[in-house]
């Protein structure tokens, strides 16, 4: 029997059984991390976003058995990362945040975006946050956080 | 309940599929919607399932003189990255789904699910793609066209898994991409319209029209013998088979469709005028 392994934010655990169970589930249930969330279940919303080797990808999709031997990292903890600080300051400065399920999901593209390390246009910022659905802000709050981090990076170049 | 498999290499993994029917999955992008169940349920699929994606065989972009090499496991958000890929491919690439999903799906996953709205398709069929496809019994190459047989149907045979794609490689002059859909990306594609100008001929394909990709190289000819414009349209509704749908009507899309032909054609048409 082969022995699988999977990092989940920055431990190594073992992988078992069936190989095509959820990423989401596993990081829900056997690890009862509850900031990864679970709405759409079809790939459209980002509520359930996590990084696999720092990229995004919705866990919702992801069979355990694609993880093996990469890492996986929530957003519990992603938000102990400077990134997360700041993105999260900016989210609480300009009013992002209300009912706050999309929040997780929303953070982590962002932060796609910001590792991009290029200037964005809105309709740019529109499209990297397309995999992003929120119900309650309508966006403009969201999108004006971005604008705020794309400009804090202008002025520390 | 089923057994999922993650075999070690390609060659281990088509010495189980000679065995008995796997089901392949790769980035999971269609499949695991497909096989969706309750929260934390297993997932539901048919049969037994191969886990693919790790293969290394079935990665990585190359390039010969005369094409461009697509393991089917490089996913959408590699290809749009690509520094070897034409411009026009990367284009097409990027405008779909959104980022995350762009980082899992596959062009072999896009290819075999086949649905009608597959937008690596349209790419694949103006370029004249060959498919690179391997069982335990040996290796084929199948044109596109040959492969797709219809809506979600492919010319696949149980035992095989499609290795690689081949884009043999022209001059290109010029291309047009249009996908049209409710929102710009993350939306399925109602219609989309390719053409690329090379250096000896014009070729087009229409996707999410009809079942499968709709290219003529018979109207390519009229139109590069600068036939009018009625005619040519006319020739193309003579090939339209859509139907009415969930995303829209089959009046709709055809008359989308028209409107596209005709606006390239008129812009082609002052170029060379001009
Ligand atoms: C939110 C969202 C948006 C989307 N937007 C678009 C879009 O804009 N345009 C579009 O075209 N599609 C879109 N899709 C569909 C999907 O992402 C693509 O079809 C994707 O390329 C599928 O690749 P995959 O690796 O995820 O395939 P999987 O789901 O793993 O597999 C799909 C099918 O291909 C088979 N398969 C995969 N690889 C192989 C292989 N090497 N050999 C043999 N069989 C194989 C599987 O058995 C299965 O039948 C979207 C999906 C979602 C969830
Ligand atoms: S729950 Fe995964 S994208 Fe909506
Ligand atoms: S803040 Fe409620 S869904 Fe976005």
């Amino acid at each position: 029997m082969m022995r699988y392994e999977f990092m989940l934010n920055g431990t190594s655990y073992m992988v078992e059984g069936d190989l095509t169970r959820r990423l989401l589930d596993v990081i829900r249930e056997d690890h009862g991390l509850m900031g990864t969330k679970e709405s759409c279940q079809e790939g459209e919303c980002g509520a359930c976003l996590v990084f696999i080797d720092d990229e995004i990808y919705n866990s919702c999709l992801v069979p355990i058995g694609n993880v093996i031997d990469h890492s996986v990292v929530t957003i519990e903890h992603f938000s102990k990362s400077t990134d997360y600080e700041r993105i999260a300051k900016a989210y609480l400065d300009t009013g992002a945040v209300q009912c706050g399920y999309c929040t997780p999901g929303m953070v982590m593209a962002t932060q796609a975006l910001l590792k991009q390390d290029k200037k964005f246009t809105l309709d740019e910022i529109k499209l990297e946050l397309s995999g992003n659905l929120c119900r309650c802000t309508g966006y403009q709050t969201i999108f004006e956080a971005v604008e705020k981090l794309l400009e804090e990076v202008q002025e520390d170049v | 309940m089923f057994d999922s498999y993650r075999p070690a290499t390609l060659e281990e993994a088509l010495e189980l599929m000679g065995k008995k029917t796997l089901i392949p999955l790769a980035g999971g992008t269609d499949l695991m919607i497909r096989a969706r169940n309750f929260q934390g349920a297993s997932r539901n699929f048919k049969g037994d399932v191969i886990l693919i994606a790790h293969l290394n065989a079935l990665k990585g972009i190359t390039e010969t003189e005369e094409a461009y090499v697509i393991g089917a496991n490089v996913t959408q958000a590699e290809m749009v990255a690509s520094p070897i890929l034409p411009e026009f491919v990367r284009h097409v690439v990027a405008e779909m789904a959104t980022p995350a999903i762009r980082n899992a799906a596959t062009l072999g996953g896009n290819i075999v699910n086949a649905a009608s709205v597959a937008d690596t398709l349209p790419i694949l069929y103006a370029c004249d793609a060959k498919l690179i496809l391997k069982s335990v019994k040996g290796e084929r190459i199948v044109n596109v066209e040959d492969f797709v047989l219809a809506k979600y149907k492919t010319d696949r045979h149980p035992d095989e898994l499609l290795i690689s794609i081949v884009l043999p490689k022209f001059q290109i002059q010029s291309y047009t991409y249009q996908k049209m859909g409710q929102r710009k990306a993350s939306i399925l594609s109602k219609v989309s319209f390719l053409a690329l100008c090379t250096d000896h001929d014009v070729r087009i394909a229409i996707g999410a029209l009809n079942d499968t990709v709709l290219r003529s190289k018979e109207i390519e000819k009229m139109i590069a013998q600068k036939k009018p414009k009625t005619e040519i349209l006319s020739a193309y509704q003579a090939l339209y088979q859509s139907h009415d749908d969930k995303r829209s009507t089959k009046a709709y899309k055809e008359r989308v469709v028209n409107n596209l032909i005709g606006k390239w054609l008129d812009e082609k048409h002052e170029v060379n005028n001009g």
